[in-house]
């Protein structure tokens, strides 16, 4: 009955298309993003309207506070259609404090609905009517599905907490801030700034560009978007504070005039200055859909970056990981690239190795199998194998760990040695029912060589996974309390997961046809591109790993207090 | 952190529930004007002179958020008051009926700060009497419960507004002239401690 959009289902490129919609074309004020947010809600449904309908006529508790706090939203662009936004935001208020019972109404609320209400007004295409009713499922959106109903709660915990996080976090960047934040009458204003920010979605402050790009940044799926935007307010703070010809305020008139100086500074570049701030906490391809730094060529950004670069250098003692990790990310990246290109080498030499050896083995084993009964000799010949594919998946560990540098636990080689026989005893079954096929057809060479090919393949699986859990274990030894990058981990073990499945199938479809066939020339042709194809995915996979080491450390010292409070509560 | 940090003579804070008229007090205290505010989200500061009878002196004034839920967090807005202004709509029933939680807050105050309870928007009562929700003598027998000064105001029309400014500086200049006697008392006694000291010393020796 009910259909959400699910927003996760959504590729990247779909998001970077829209993303570019929104930013590139026309500037921050584009029109389509009213209908892309639209699309984010399918909500249309007529039944769904009964449920506005109805809420829109009772009254409760919050009446005559929503009819207060909807009169006293002054924001210049709101001023000029008031009367009628004034009366769709009461009633959407009220009919969405009516069906969220666990918020009711807050102040912040009124803010973000009538930025919303405004968006549609400026439309123009649509009635009252069917302009509230988007709101009140785009409210709902916003709270239900991006978590922000947290923010409002009885005794706003959430809050607090995100207070304190934000002021943990600027006095690691902003050392300069730190007496600022924690004492006196700075702490005040602080607290009661970024809270204003929090409460309304930077819809209160900021313009109007800045508060669409920060709910754009919402509604696209960013992670933790208020908070990192609440970070790069800091920054503006801290550069007014100490780079302006003024000197620092002493007291609460000083800090009022300085407040009054601030939010003349909002108007410029604030989303470029998030960006900035994005790009820092998630450096790498983990939201693919957004735009480089490079994209936004003001100098200002250009020297802004470099500033907080040098400033983290200035403070090496205490953030040392950070520092290197953002400074010689390129020189990683680069090294990086050398291992990954001589562990593919090595790769390459071992399959070869690997292929004569499985020559080899087979010949001896059709001479077993002539020589023994059949039922007999293929357990022997499945042991044989078993052994000497332990043998070899030892052999490449070594390499592997060699050219890796890894230290390894003995735990962590006591699981190794478990997931390889559960994944032996999987090939078993494999290599039986292909026995049975080869016993049939009495093509036993042929189907040696595929069966040889097919090992290759599986041990190389083999290998994968082994190399999943490692890093695995010993993501989970250094960062136990890194949920997020681990569940993203997870979802990329089973995206490679399925890659595999899928590769094994394609083998298993391949080697039907084969047997259909029976060309021996265009097996092994085939076989090759197969194999190929997994060098290729290998190599894939293996720099998704490196991304993934180098993210981890990255995040280290960023995110630790914050992934155990925020990230169930916060997108 | 921040000793440089520069004091004014006295900190007043506004409290009391949303749109009860605290900005509009703040306005009509330091510019003379009535106008429509915004809400008020953390805390703004604004100050005003008061000519004493030997000193002028500056008074910073602290504009508080009136909404229920951000109590926990602005609690600490309350340090080092010298005096409370909580304030309430006498045509909101429920904005007097709540005024309970700040007085709780008083704990977090300076320890001799006065509180002057205030019923604001008297002028809309002088217009139809129907729509007052809050008698007078309510009013006064709260400020009686929790000993403190009464005013009824109007922010609008300027009604009481100088009275209760005159009542914020008598009572500063009192509470400071105390403070003056303890502490020239404090000096007093910590004189003659420092001399039992000394001698304690001597003796030992």
């Amino acid at each position: 009955m009910q259909k959400k959009f699910d927003f996760d289902l959504l590729s990247d490129t779909i998001k970077k298309e829209l993303f570019d919609k929104i930013i590139k074309e026309e500037g921050f004020l584009h029109k389509n993003r009213f209908q892309i947010w639209l699309e984010l809600t399918i909500y249309q449904q007529d039944f769904m309207n009964e449920i506005y309908e109805s809420l829109v006529y009772c009254k409760n508790e919050y009446a005559s506070k929503i009819q207060k706090d909807s009169k006293r939203n002054e924001k210049e662009i709101i001023l000029e259609t008031k009367t009628s936004i004034i009366r769709s935001l009461e009633r959407v208020l009220l009919a969405y404090s009516s069906y969220n019972e666990q918020i009711g109404y807050c102040q912040g609320l009124n803010y973000i609905s009538s930025l919303l209400v405004f968006s549609y007004m400026e439309k123009g295409n649509l009635s009252t009517d069917q302009i509230e009713h988007r709101v009140f499922w785009l409210l709902d959106f916003l709270m239900q599905k991006y978590s922000l109903q947290n923010l409002y709660h009885q005794k706003l915990p959430l809050l607090s907490e995100s207070i304190t996080f934000i002021r943990d976090q600027a006095s690691k960047y902003f050392p300069q801030l730190r007496p600022y934040l924690n004492d006196g009458v700075g702490q005040v204003f602080f607290h009661g700034i970024i809270m204003d920010c929090l409460i309304t979605c930077f819809s209160h402050l900021f313009p109007l560009k800045t508060s669409l790009f920060i709910l754009d940044l919402i509604f696209l799926g960013v992670p933790n978007t208020l908070l990192i935007s609440s970070l790069a307010l800091c920054s503006l703070i801290q550069e007014e504070l100490f780079e302006s010809d003024f000197p620092p305020p002493k007291n609460e008139i000083q800090w009022s005039q300085f407040n009054s100086r601030l939010l003349s500074k909002f108007k410029f570049f604030f989303p470029e200055r998030i960006i900035i701030f994005l790009r820092i906490f998630y450096p790498d391809s983990q939201i693919s859909f957004f735009p480089s730094i490079d994209f936004f060529r003001t100098d200002t950004i250009q020297l802004i970056f470099a500033k907080l670069m040098q400033e983290q250098v200035q403070t090496p003692n205490k953030n040392q990981n950070q520092n290197q990790n953002q400074k010689s990310k390129i020189k990683i990246q680069k090294e990086n690239q050398n291992q990954k290109q001589n562990q593919n080498q090595n790769k390459k030499q071992n399959q070869k190795s690997k292929s004569n050896q499985n020559q080899k083995q087979n010949q001896i084993k059709n001479k077993n199998q002539n020589q023994k009964s059949k039922s007999k000799s293929k357990i022997e010949n499945q042991n044989q194998i078993e052994i000497e594919i332990q043998n070899q998946n030892q052999k490449q560990n070594q390499n592997q760990k060699q050219n890796q540098n890894q230290k390894q636990n003995q735990k962590q080689n006591q699981i190794e040695i478990e997931i390889q026989n559960q994944n032996q005893i999987e090939n078993q079954n494999q290599i039986q029912n292909q026995n049975q096929n080869q016993n049939q057809n009495q093509n036993e060479n042929q189907n040696q060589n595929q069966k040889q090919n097919q090992i290759e393949n599986q041990n190389q699986n083999q290998i994968q996974n082994q190399n999943q859990n490692q890093n695995q274990n010993q993501n989970q030894n250094q960062n136990q309390n890194q949920n997020q990058n681990q569940n993203q981990n997870q979802n990329q073990n089973k995206n490679q997961n399925q890659n595999q499945n899928q590769n094994q199938n394609q083998i298993q479809n391949q080697i039907q046809n084969q047997k259909q066939k029976q060309n021996q020339i265009e097996n092994q042709n085939q076989i090759e591109n197969q194999n190929e194809n997994q060098i290729n995915s290998e190599k894939k996979n293996h720099k998704k790993h490196h991304k993934h080491h180098k993210h981890h450390k990255h995040h280290k010292k960023h995110h630790k207090k914050h992934h155990k409070k925020h990230e169930k509560n916060l997108n | 952190m921040n000793e440089e940090e520069e004091k004014y003579d006295l900190k007043i804070i506004l409290l009391g529930s949303s749109k009860v008229g605290k900005t509009t007090l703040v306005n009509r205290l330091t510019q003379g004007t009535f106008e429509n505010p915004e809400q008020t989200t953390g805390a703004t500061f604004s100050k005003k002179k008061y000519q004493g009878e030997l000193q002028e002196y500056t008074f910073s004034i602290w504009d508080t958020a009136g909404e229920e839920r951000f109590d926990s967090l602005s609690s600490f807005y309350c340090r080092n008051s010298g005096c409370e202004l909580i304030l309430y709509d006498i045509t909101d029933r429920n904005s007097f009926t709540n005024l309970d939680r700040f007085f709780d807050k008083l704990q977090y105050t300076n320890e001799d700060s006065f509180v002057i309870l205030i019923g604001t928007k008297l002028d809309l009562i002088e217009e139809t009497s129907k729509l007052r929700k809050v008698t007078l003598e309510e009013g006064k027998k709260k400020a009686n419960d929790k000993n403190s000064y009464f005013f009824e105001i109007s922010s609008k029309t300027g009604h009481n507004i100088q009275e209760l400014w005159e009542t914020v500086g008598d009572l500063f200049e009192k509470n400071s002239q105390k403070n003056e006697i303890k502490h020239r008392q404090d000096n007093n006694h910590f004189q003659i401690n420092s001399f039992t000291n000394n001698q304690k010393k001597k003796n030992c020796c």
